[in-house]
């Protein structure tokens, strides 16, 4: 096995998804949540800088108002993104207080990340944001994204935004253990793979759709991801968000989750 | 949910505010992860003396309750604000014993309780100690909390320990009638009991030990 060393990394990307954030019935998960800002805080405090991809809009929104299943329209998804985006940022805020840790909402489209000026601005304002101790918190802004121009799902604006930002590690928590032979869920012979160094076509098959009701983002997204990082020579975990504390497992080497890495160490 | 005031004091005996307010969002947690959740508080009478400034354990009973009535808003101020913050909407309940004895009024409070728990609103339920004095001479509400739970056929009644992050779960499942539970531990154990339970009927049976063996903790 690999061994793993990401103590040279200093800019972390962390995106943490639906399932993570909400239980099966859509509703916020808080006290994950409160454990995740605790670990992001601690993080902040050994020196990395850090930047959160956060879904859970949709689903926030849909808690608030009481929907019972992801919505189907764009117009109604992004009408609960609306919604649910102030509420999760307020409890984001809420838990990172007592850390004195300030926070910035940032909303990105896939323009804003292609468009040379446009994605100059970005990488400007997350540069700075970052050089002052505030933890980013993005999320695609959903309310102006329309159908055919929006990143599909959060892995790959975390995966664009590592890019943006020339990260040296993203960590993509999701509720699954990491990249299997064949879908956990439902074949019993499915094995982890600790390690990928190259997305070859085999790889690309394994990849089975995953989620909950409100979550979008499956394996095959994931693996769209990390190629861009790979491609930039940017590392990819994809860990079990079940137990923030992976975060720091993960930076301490040990081998939890699926490493995506250009770089061959054994 | 049974939370007595006293398990929300710091050691200079004042008001816990960060302590409550951590309990209401692991309580927030439990209702988002689909538990339908009742609070039985205490704290009307201490929030009134403190409010007034004068001695939380008055002689006579009408101080008492005049206390209590001014408290009540405060402690509800409190709830509304803590779970507020979550997203979730609470809910006064006051109820005297008579509630529980005549069958049209029991049959009322019980539909209300429910309505409101499918509404995703919680309930905090104290003994309307204005008009009622059975609690209120007790210092305490396993009464109240026994009559609920049985009204309102609870799966488990859950009590706010001292120690903070510590709860003790009290179920017809437990091995133990007082099972001691952290805060992280609660949504594990709560969602996967059986529906069918009823801790009211068992708790009735065996509540007067409980309400030692909490007392001789306390």
């Amino acid at each position: 096995m690999d061994q793993r060393d990401f103590s040279g990394k200093q800019l972390i990307i962390v995106k943490v998804g639906s399932s993570t954030l909400s239980f099966s019935n859509g509703r916020l998960n808080l006290q994950r949540l409160e454990r995740l800002v605790k670990v992001t805080v601690s993080l902040k405090k050994q020196g990395k800088q850090i930047v959160l991809v956060s879904s859970g809009a949709v689903a926030v929104g849909g808690g608030l108002l009481g929907m019972k299943h992801k919505p189907d329209k764009l117009e109604e998804k992004q009408a609960l993104a609306a919604v649910g985006q102030a509420e999760l940022m307020k409890i984001y805020q809420k838990f990172f207080e007592p850390g004195d840790q300030i926070i910035a909402q940032v909303l990105l489209t896939k323009d804003g990340l292609q468009e040379a000026v446009k994605r100059k601005n970005a990488a400007n304002t997350l540069t700075k944001l970052l050089n002052m101790d505030i933890i980013p918190v993005i999320n695609e802004n959903d309310t102006v994204s329309t159908y055919g121009i929006e990143f599909g799902n959060n892995d790959i604006l975390a995966a664009r935004v590592a890019e943006l930002l020339h990260a040296g590690l993203l960590i993509i928590l999701s509720d699954i253990d990491g990249f299997f032979t064949a879908d956990p869920k439902s074949n019993r012979d499915a094995a982890l793979i600790h390690t990928v160094h190259c997305i070859t076509d085999d790889i690309r098959r394994n990849a089975s759709g995953s989620g909950n009701s409100f979550g979008t983002g499956g394996m095959a997204e994931k693996l769209e991801a990390a190629n861009i990082c790979l491609k930039n020579n940017i590392d990819v975990v994809i860990a079990n968000g079940e137990r923030p504390d992976v975060v720091l497992d993960i930076l301490k080497g040990k081998p939890v989750g699926t490493l995506f890495s250009v770089k061959t160490t054994d | 949910m049974k939370v007595e005031i006293s398990t929300l004091l710091d050691q200079h005996g004042e008001l816990d505010a960060a302590g409550m307010e951590r309990m209401s969002m692991v309580l927030a947690n439990l209702s988002n992860s689909g538990s339908q959740i009742f609070i039985v508080s205490s704290g009307s009478i201490f929030l009134g003396s403190k409010k007034l400034g004068v001695p939380d354990q008055p002689d006579s009973l009408v101080d008492k309750q005049a206390l209590s009535a001014i408290g009540q808003a405060e402690l509800m101020k409190r709830y509304r604000r803590y779970f507020e913050s979550y997203n979730l909407m609470v809910a006064q309940v006051l109820l005297t014993g008579d509630v529980f004895n005549d069958p049209e009024r029991r049959n009322n409070a019980r539909n209300t309780l429910t309505h409101l728990a499918r509404l995703h609103v919680i309930p905090v339920i104290n003994e309307n100690d204005a008009v009622s004095t059975e609690d209120i001479e007790l210092n305490d509400n396993y009464y109240l909390v026994r009559a609920v739970a049985e009204l309102i056929r609870a799966n488990a009644i859950l009590i706010k320990e001292m120690k903070p992050g510590l709860y003790s779960l009290l179920s017809r499942q437990a091995k133990e009638p007082v099972g001691m539970l952290h805060e992280d531990d609660l949504i594990g154990h709560l969602t996967t009991m059986a529906p069918e339970m009823n801790a009211g009927e068992y708790i009735s049976k065996h509540f007067p030990d409980h309400i030692q063996s909490l007392n001789g903790e306390g």
